[in-house]
């Protein structure tokens, strides 16, 4: 029947078109991920696997030749030598720096007396650490925690001012028409326009004159400039979307303007507003350039992963403290689907 | 609705922007004032438009000025398309819609210090896009395609693909509320009144939803002109040259060369003027953005 | 054949929600049939099918002799007049009428006199060239009319739309409804969930309940003679008196009982010949339905006696409020009536009016 062959056909394209849309989003997360928990050695190799590994399947063979053991790691259908010594500590190093592999010089030495006493190669298993690259990159490594610590502080006081001086513009927008108000929404689309990276400079000079150089305020300060402009058309569009008639009746009942907006229009705007932060959060927590302009001693999380980026080779450790990065992000990113209509409805440039 | 009730100028609630307007004036108007006085003058400090000649005149200032063109107008059109697709597919309430909306927005919350990561292990030899090319058996694995040594316009296109992966998910965010406040009646009335699918979406939704694509178009272009973190990130500084790559290269790495300054500061009065001049012209050919009228 | 058929027609949501179970109906050429029932009754989903908005689950629909059962709605030859009255903002008024006519591959001056031609009728022609935005809510409506009328479609569908309207301008778009469906002779489907509008526009009516059709027919039918008591407790306003109450013979007159021991109360209904074969009911409980209008009242006089609670002029009519057989019972008068509150008076009620039903099926107990 026709009808049941259109709809065979319909339901194929859904599929077809949601597969895609996952693929294309989830297919690079998920070797994003993998690359974040791969050691050097994985990372080198092609092609790369899609998910993350837990162990190695391995072997080790004495070469009674030369009195020495060497490793073979499985790839494709044959095994790979990938280290040949005679050490037990050049042995585990080798395991910790390149394969993530935690393994005590004693433990090697007692693999290395079972494969002498073998006449050929024994497997062995090596389980990976496998938060390895995590460990090193924020435990380990000087600084990182600093620079979390840094980019929060950033952040919040990012929100704090958006949400505050937004706010109110938005409101005012939302509520009021007065003389300028065109060229004041204008305004805040200019502000936008100009390129941010070529007014850190300036900000520079004001910023070591008032004594806030190389701080997390200062970071929120300049990045408070553009989130302004859109927190406050967004604010103005949640705004627009509270009913004046709310705010009416209440002040018909005899509450002060001021209260009617702490009782009644911010409580109904306050999951909207929350949501809105999400850009300001985004803004303050993903910036690297800003960052590297306006701090020396104190960079930011994401400053020190672009850093890192630049300097290594190897992806696999900025990977991880891009994970990082990410994750509050994306529960803000999760939060904020929920308001779309509320957000963006009603902005109108 | 706007609401007048008070008219004396010292009760005016817009005395609350003077906050806002302070701030403004301190950190915008004032570095941005002295950027474009900087940009014309010279060295000793006077009137003069000798950096916007001896810019010019360089060939790179003219390649990017040209890779931001193409980077804008090909990702606006690529995107917009992409988005309101998308939009209008995630319009439609299905089993799970919650959840592909989430993981359409996932790269939304990708940090550029990620996607650079995301993209460079991607794109270079041995990284995860051959890898997969590989495993579906689209590519030998003998010989995978280098796509960082993609120069000029293959390059800009690589990364108008990579940026689209990145931004899609906001320009989509707007399309999809304006979708969500689109009442579904007129299209209705549409199908109703014998128009097809395409032609209801052509002669009702685009026209009734311009407001609402102006905002998401005005916006992504602002940030399409600005484009230069990935490029920096992907191919590093001076391969794929665009306007802003060209500021963060003088502001970044050459700090102490004799015109660094100079350079990055003409650059941005020169974005700027660029960002202005395309906005008006896209509101121009927009035409009347007022008549789209209430969509509820 | 019919000119239009509904075969079981049946609507299954997604979500495993039914929102039309079983729909059999036929409508001649030139009908107007009104859908009427409460909100959530499949009405509007039931309009929304035959539109083509929205996809039958089983069952089948033709039109004119044509299956367009799963037809997209631009195949079907139809028009519609929507609750919002969706009329396109980014059009003027004579584009939002031609570009229904523009789709259909007319010429040029046959859409410009079409649009004229409708424009006129629903007396619009000054506003042609205004967006809707410039319009108020009524006006709206009528270039929502227009723009139907101007296709000359085999079939008009309504969804609401009075429902937008204020009470007075619903009354006067009613009535300019009817008299172009008199001069069009357009077949009309027409939802509401409002029965004054039903009982004013409809040729027939189909009353509806939980997807299912509860009873067809005349306006005087579905009001007087309902089948079920789920329409008679929906028609008319104020709502019928209905009691649960256990019928009885007292000296050849007969009795409703309600209450039951020691507080039982009783209504005389009239001489019991009044309602031939009622034996077979004797000590049955039904339920007793009475309209407010088919009680009277008149001096005490030991039969029924009761007094009045309260009393609410109307104008045209009285209602009074008094308690009969420990419920709520509305009575409605004619005119004003001189009456005051506690006053004692004997309740008649109008043999031929009332109606039982079956306290188990709610059907009505026909009792000849």
């Amino acid at each position: 029947m026709s009808v049941r062959r259109g709809k065979l056909w319909s339901r194929t394209v859904f599929l077809l078109i949601l597969a895609t849309v996952a693929g294309v989003v989830l297919l690079p997360v998920f070797y994003f991920l993998t690359i974040s928990f791969a050691s050097n050695y994985e990372a080198y190799q092609f092609p790369a696997k899609i998910f993350p590994t837990f162990s190695y399947p391995a072997q080790l063979r004495y070469n009674a030749d030369k009195e020495n053991y060497t490793l073979l790691i499985k790839k494709g259908a044959d095994f790979e030598a990938v280290k040949t010594t005679s050490d037990t500590s050049d042995f585990s190093l080798y395991c910790k720096s390149q394969l993530n592999v935690l393994i005590a010089s004693s433990e090697v030495q007692a693999l290395f007396d079972k494969a002498k006493g073998a006449d050929h190669a024994i497997p062995i298993k090596l389980k990976k650490a496998f938060f390895r690259n995590y460990v090193v990159f924020f435990i380990l490594a000087e600084g990182t925690m600093r620079a979390l610590f840094n980019s929060l502080k950033a952040a919040g006081w990012t929100i704090l001012i958006s949400l505050v001086l937004g706010g109110v513009t938005g409101y005012i927008l939302a509520r009021y028409k007065f003389r300028f108000s065109n060229t004041f929404s204008t305004g805040l689309l200019v502000v936008r326009m100009f390129p941010a990276v070529a007014l850190s400079l300036p900000l520079v000079v004001y910023i070591v004159r008032m004594n806030l150089y190389d701080t997390p305020f200062a970071l929120a300060i300049v990045y408070s400039v553009p989130n302004i402009a859109l927190t406050a058309w967004i604010t103005s569009s949640i705004f627009k979307g509270i009913s004046v008639e709310l705010e009416e009746a209440a002040m018909v009942f005899g509450a002060t303007r001021l209260k009617t907006l702490l009782t009644i229009t911010f409580p109904l705007a306050f999951p909207a507003i929350v949501a809105s932060s999400l850009y300001a959060f985004l803004a303050a927590w993903n910036d690297s350039i800003t960052a590297l302009i306006m701090t020396n001693d104190n960079p930011t999380l994401a400053l020190l992963v672009y850093r890192t980026v630049g300097s290594s080779t190897i992806p696999n450790l900025p990977a991880a403290g891009a994970v990082v990065l990410l994750v509050p992000s994306l529960v803000f990113t999760f939060i904020i689907k929920n308001y779309i209509n509320q957000l963006w409805g009603n902005v109108a440039l | 609705m706007h609401v007048s009730r008070r008219t004396g100028f010292f009760k005016s609630p817009t005395w609350f922007l003077v906050p806002v307007v302070i701030y403004y004036a301190a950190f915008w108007i004032r570095p941005t004032i002295s950027v474009i006085i900087e940009s014309f003058t010279d060295k000793a400090g006077a009137f003069s438009f000798s950096n916007y000649v001896r810019l010019f005149s360089q060939e790179a200032i003219r390649t990017a000025f040209l890779n931001t063109v193409l980077f804008t107008v090909g990702s606006a059109i690529i995107q917009f398309v992409l988005a309101f697709a998308l939009a209008l597919w995630l319009n439609k309430k299905f089993r799970f819609s919650n959840l592909v909306l989430f993981i359409t927005l996932i790269p939304m919350a990708f940090p550029p210090a990620a996607v650079g990561i995301l993209w460079k292990t991607g794109l270079y030899r041995f990284g995860w896009i051959n890898s997969f090319l590989c495993a579906i058996g689209l590519m030998n694995p003998a010989n995978p395609v280098d796509w960082m040594s993609f120069r000029n316009l293959n390059a800009v296109m690589l990364l108008i693909v990579v940026d689209t992966w990145t931004v899609l998910p906001s320009v989509m965010i707007i399309l999809l509320a304006g979708l969500q406040n689109f009442n579904k009646e007129f299209e209705e009335a549409g199908w109703v009144f014998g128009a097809n699918k395409f032609q209801t979406l052509k002669d009702i939704v685009f026209p009734i939803m311009k407001p609402t694509i102006i905002t998401a178009m005005i916006l992504r272009m602002i940030a399409a002109v600005q484009v230069w973190l990935i490029a920096v990130m992907i191919f590093g500084y001076n391969v794929v040259p665009f306007l802003v790559e060209r500021i963060a290269y003088n502001v970044d790495v050459i700090t102490f060369a004799k015109y660094a300054r100079k350079d990055a500061y003409t650059i941005s009065v020169i974005v700027a003027a660029i960002v202005l001049i395309s906005v008006s012209m896209y509101l121009r050919v927009s035409g009347d953005k007022q008549k789209g009228g209430e969509t509820t | 054949m019919s000119y239009l058929e509904l075969n079981s027609l049946k609507k299954t949501y997604p979500n495993g929600v039914t929102a039309v179970k079983d729909i059999d109906l036929e409508i001649e050429k030139g009908e107007f049939v009104v859908l009427l029932g409460p909100s959530g009754c499949g009405k509007t989903t039931t309009l929304r099918m035959l539109a083509g908005l929205e996809e039958v689950t089983e069952g089948s629909i033709i039109l004119d002799g044509k299956d367009i059962t799963h037809l997209p709605p631009r195949q079907r030859d139809i028009s519609m007049i929507f609750q919002s009255y969706a009329v396109w903002p980014h059009m003027t008024v004579a584009e939002n009428i031609a570009y229904p006519l523009k789709l259909r591959k007319m010429d040029k001056q046959a859409i410009a006199a079409k649009v004229q031609e409708v424009a006129k009728i629903c007396k619009i022609v000054d506003y042609l060239n205004r967006y809707p935005a410039q319009l108020s809510g009524g006006q709206r409506q009528r270039v929502a009319v227009a723009r139907a009328l101007a296709v000359n479609s085999k079939l008009s569908l309504m969804d609401e739309p009075l429902s937008n309207l204020d009470a007075k301008l619903r009354v006067s778009v009613r009535t300019f409804l009817k008299e172009i469906h008199r001069n069009t002779g357009a077949t009309t489907i027409f939802v509401t969930h409002d029965q004054a509008e039903a009982m004013a526009l409809a040729d027939r009516i189909v009353v509806m309940n939980e997807g299912r059709i509860e009873q067809v027919g005349s306006t005087r039918e579905i009001y007087n003679e309902c089948e079920s008591l789920f329409t008679v407790q929906f028609m008319g306003t104020p709502p019928a008196n209905i009691q649960k109450v256990a019928l009885a013979s007292s000296q050849g007159r007969l009795v409703a009982a309600a209450g039951g021991g020691e507080g039982a109360m009783s209504l005389d209904l009239g001489d019991q010949s009044a309602f031939p074969g009622i034996e077979r009911l004797m000590g049955e409980e039904v339920f007793l339905a009475v309209r407010p209008e088919n009680i009277g009242i008149g001096e005490p006089n030991g039969i029924n006696e009761t007094s009045i609670e309260i009393v609410e002029p109307q104008g045209a009519y009285t209602i009074l409020v008094t308690n009969v057989l420990g419920g709520e019972w509305k009575i409605m008068l004619e005119g004003d009536v001189d009456i005051r509150i506690g006053q004692k008076v004997s309740l008649e009620i109008d043999p031929g009016k009332v109606m039982l039903y079956d306290t188990q099926n709610k059907k009505r107990i026909s009792l000849t």
